[in-house]
């Protein structure tokens, strides 16, 4: 009896497996966009001294990560746990109380000069660490860059993007009134702090451009009272007029990607069209020749390729060519004018400036030109530089009016987190460097 | 008769798959909504054209059992975006449960095993 009891079991259990272990199957299409909620308690002082120290390195990390708007931080009036040490156990429950989703916990300890930061990232949800601990080095003068070297760890571990925050901008720094506009160049972090100039302002100074280890610069300069392509040391402000190919005005330089050579709009006899000096023997190509204006031109990131503007086609738009010159091919095709084009670091788009309608616009495009989306409008946004990753636009906004002038603005290619950059004067021309070493 | 009633008796969730009704299109869809409400997409972010299927286990309370979500499938991409698109499926199972998923009971055998697949349509606004 026993036996036929068993095997009219089986025979059941086999007859019927689907019922009971079908899954239920959902479709999830719509999320939410919302910034990650994440804590990061005050940062342990493990030093006498200490304690101001970890308070602006946590109040900047913070800062860092809610910039992006990616991030959201939730008060420290908020939080059940305290963190009273760095090797204390976390609380995970208390964490998941609040909805923080990363829970960010440091340290900080100062020798005389030198200074010491760590960290540590948690998944509050799975309750696990989320990479290994990490400790940075330093001068306690240096302390902005070691937060942003934490937040950029932080930010890349859970976006799986790099970061952005320890980063320097090389921009145009304006001053006086508008009719007579005082113009010198300008190095700041790339949340406005730490400026400093790096030429005074008796000549015009247009179009900085960072080489891609970040320790010169190109620009264009009227010192000698027409435009020419100089070269600048970052560390000794040193700087020199490259010798170009012979014309009337050189300007638009740009260093190529493996920083060996610049290239630029060379103006002859009314033409402009765009050269190459190559730095080390001297030697000059050039990359387009026709009758119309070549200019703006900036390289892919394997330097196989550039895009520049041009108004061969009777208005001003976007081409794509060989990096050794050759035919280019049209990619803008919507309504209006598309200049100061500059390759994406992940080579995947394209930035612009838009003139339509009588608005101006940041957008990016495909390579190919395909799925163009404009970013800002206003009165006159134009000259658009990549952050390192990719990820951020910076850009000049001019105000009207009188007392009106350029800002540097940043906004997430996603269009949203439009943001001011903070400077105490007005500013244009932005270029944004590679990450610090 | 008396050894099929003992049969069924001891086998509690054929019983409940055989007499509970199957979900209902509203009560899966308020399923979905609850998990939306917790996910977090960054329509810039490589992940965001990625789409995941994660399987998880729920309570009779409408918890995930022992907090494990696993992923089963994923579309093609880079591993690091695929991670990050998994993750954020797996936090927004994990987070918005808080005290379990309001799931019909008497259904539960219908609801005990879930297969949950993430895919924004939209990964960026045009």
């Amino acid at each position: 009896m026993f036996k036929a009891f068993l095997s009219l079991l089986a025979a059941l259990m086999l007859a019927f497996p689907a019922v009971a272990q079908t899954p239920l199957r959902i479709e999830i299409t719509e999320g939410v966009i919302e910034p990650l909620p994440f804590a990061a308690p005050l940062f342990q002082a493990e030093t006498a001294g200490a304690e101001q120290l970890a308070s602006d390195i946590t109040r900047l990390v913070s800062q860092d990560l809610t910039g992006t708007g990616l991030f959201r931080e939730i008060p420290a009036s908020a939080f059940i746990s305290t963190v009273n040490s760095f090797a204390q156990p976390v609380a995970f429950a208390d964490w998941r109380a609040i909805n923080a989703q990363a829970l960010v916990v440091g340290a900080v300890s100062v020798n005389g000069s030198q200074l010491t930061v760590k960290f540590r990232l948690y998944d509050v949800f799975s309750g696990a660490e989320l990479g290994e601990g990490l400790q940075f080095a330093g001068t306690t003068d240096g302390w902005r860059r070691m937060a942003h070297k934490v937040a950029d760890a932080v930010y890349s571990r859970i976006t799986g993007e790099s970061g952005y925050f320890d980063s320097r901008v090389v921009y145009v720094a304006e001053s006086g009134p508008k009719d007579n506009r005082l113009r010198r160049l300008a190095i700041m972090d790339y949340d406005g702090a730490n400026t400093q100039f790096l030429t005074d302002s008796s000549a015009l100074v247009l179009a900085p451009r960072f080489s891609p280890t970040g320790d010169r610069v190109s620009y264009t300069s009227y010192e000698s009272g027409f435009p020419r392509v100089n070269l600048l040391d970052v560390a000794s402000v040193g700087r020199r007029q490259l010798s170009t190919a012979e014309g009337d005005m050189a300007f638009s330089p740009r260093f190529s990607r493996d920083g060996t050579s610049v290239i630029y709009s060379l103006s002859n006899g009314g033409n402009t069209d765009i050269y190459r000096t190559d730095l080390a023997s001297g030697t000059h190509t050039r990359l387009t020749n026709a009758p119309s204006i070549e200019t703006s031109p900036s390289l892919s990131p394997d330097g196989t390729q550039i895009v520049f503007e041009s108004d061969r086609s009777g208005s001003q738009q976007l081409y794509i060519m060989p990096a050794s010159g050759g035919e280019p091919r049209r990619i803008s095709f919507g309504e209006g004018r598309y200049g100061s084009p500059v390759w994406s670091p992940r080579g995947d788009l394209v930035a612009f400036t838009k003139q339509n309608a009588g608005r101006f616009h940041i957008g990016v495009m495909r390579t190919d030109g395909s799925e163009e989306r404009l970013l800002t409008a206003s009165f006159l946004d134009e000259s658009p530089t990549w952050a390192p990753n990719g990820r951020v636009l910076m850009f000049t906004r001019e105000s009207q009016g009188a007392a009106g002038g350029p800002s540097l603005y940043s906004v997430d290619i996603s269009g949203r987190n439009l943001r001011q950059v903070p400077l105490s004067g007005f500013a244009s021309d932005a270029s944004w460097g590679p990450l610090q070493r | 008769m008396r050894g099929l009633s003992l049969l069924i008796a001891l086998i509690p969730s054929l019983a409940l798959a055989e007499g509970a009704p199957p979900m209902t299109d509203g009560e899966r869809a308020a399923f979905g909504a609850a998990v939306s409400a917790c996910w977090m997409v960054d329509p810039a972010s490589p992940a965001a054209g990625v789409s995941v299927t994660v399987a998880f286990a729920l309570s009779p309370e409408g918890r995930v059992i022992d907090n494990r979500v696993e992923m089963l499938t994923h579309s093609d991409a880079a591993p690091e975006a695929v991670e990050l698109a998994f993750q954020a499926a797996r936090r927004a199972v994990l987070i918005c449960q808080v005290d379990g998923y309001a799931l019909p009971a008497g259904k539960y055998e219908h609801w005990r095993d879930v297969r949950m697949n993430f895919t924004a349509v939209e990964a960026l606004p045009q």
